[in-house]
């Protein structure tokens, strides 16, 4: 387990990186916020000893996405939720903004992660590869078609 | 540009400081209980680990650990639990459907499964001594991969020439994602390099035989002809 200066540490480090892939994966303000605790919860309890900073940053990426995934799953079991009880997660008050979040909101999971980690965080495919566990050849596949599905659904240069 | 729009999109958010709060209250509260936990271990505790374990059973059933493709052309994917029993098949082209709606094999094992299938009726149209059978095994583990193909290549080919290969988890994911099974994935790859147009829809409707067939004319694979079982192992476990 690690101390409380450690996990408040990583809070103040990497708490908008958890937040925006949360944004990115749940149109819900309440399930985001779930698994963001869980996300540091899982931080704390962990005992896996990180090399440096990337390899932590990975890690809480990973666990993220994960976390994130099984929301959606449970959510998608949960019914009849009242609509005034859905707080939807603010994102910056630009429409064209939110209207792009939504179209990647809607993209299949695996091309959103591939999408955010690599338009956002810069990292590269076979970076991406090496984080989630897969070949360097299908995140450029899942890039490419993110691409395609974007152009289809926003009909604009998506570069 | 889009993906600028994303960017600043998500630019503009941010983890607010009362969330902040919550989730460091939240994490010290969850050492605190991990902390108690490792401290008591009750009779009651005792208990609960063995109810959990009861439980476990189940889970373990229903939980796949392999998955074996067949590929002749119907494509099947079989996936196994740690007991080697089937408990969930899937079907990847229409013949695949057609076999697996007239041959139940859930809860079977394994390999009886699979003999199950290459000697149904439905089958037999498949295979004949210039066919190809391909059986594929992916799994997380290695070793239980290797165990596995060493079982499977006992099976009977129906008549036609059985392959046996195993693949990793991630690469079999990659086979899925495209809509093909395991087997027919690595042929697939290997030929598209020389025929980069060719699709994944393409691969489904050949059978095994004419995408090694085609994989020949460019390489020193030789596409086998003549019955009989047990054909090569190949491991792509990475």
């Amino acid at each position: 387990m690690r101390s409380d200066e450690e996990t408040e540490k990583a809070v103040n480090t990497y708490a908008d990186t958890v937040y925006r892939i949360c944004a990115v994966y749940l149109k819900e303000r309440s399930d985001a916020e779930d698994v963001f605790q869980n996300v540091f919860i899982k931080h704390a309890l962990s005992t896996v000893i990180f090399k440096d900073r990337e390899h932590e940053k990975a890690w809480l990426i990973r666990v993220t996405i994960n976390e994130c995934k099984d929301m959606l799953k449970s959510s998608a079991r949960r019914m009849n939720v009242p609509l005034e009880d859905i707080k939807e997660l603010p994102a910056k008050t630009d429409d064209a903004g939110d209207y792009v979040l939504e179209a990647v909101r809607a993209l299949p999971q695996k091309y959103r992660d591939a999408v955010y980690l690599h338009y956002y965080e810069g990292y590269t495919a076979p970076e991406i590869a090496k984080m989630m566990h897969t070949r360097v050849n299908t995140v450029y596949t899942r890039l490419a078609r993110a691409r395609e599905a974007l152009r289809e659904s926003l009909g604009d240069d998506i570069e | 540009m889009t993906l600028n729009k994303l960017c600043d999109a998500l630019s503009g958010l941010h983890a607010d400081d009362a969330l902040k709060e919550r989730t460091l209250l939240a994490a010290a509260n969850a050492k605190a209980r991990r902390r108690r936990s490792i401290k008591g271990l009750t009779a009651a505790a005792a208990c609960t680990v063995i109810l959990t374990a009861a439980a476990g059973g189940r889970y373990l059933y229903i939980t796949p650990v392999y998955a074996v493709s067949i590929d002749v052309n119907p494509s099947i994917e079989l996936n196994a639990n740690i007991f080697d029993r089937v408990i969930g098949a899937k079907s990847y082209n229409e013949e695949g459907g057609m076999i697996l709606s007239a041959v139940d094999v859930k809860n079977m094992k394994c390999t009886d499964a699979i003999n199950a299938l290459l000697s149904s009726p439905e089958m037999s149209v498949y295979l004949d001594e210039n066919a190809d059978t391909s059986l594929t095994v992916s799994g997380n583990s290695k070793e239980k991969t290797m165990e596995v193909i060493d079982e499977v290549s006992g099976c009977h080919g129906g008549g036609a020439r059985l392959h046996c290969s195993g693949m990793s988890e991630e690469e079999a994911e990659a086979a899925r994602d495209i809509g093909l099974t395991p087997g027919k994935y690595s042929v697939y790859s290997a030929l598209k390099e020389f025929e980069p147009e060719l699709t994944p829809e393409d691969a489904c409707r050949m059978s095994v035989r004419e995408l090694r067939g085609r994989l020949s004319l460019y390489t020193d694979v030789q596409p086998e002809t003549g019955s009989g079982h047990g054909g090569g192992h190949r491991h792509r476990h990475k």
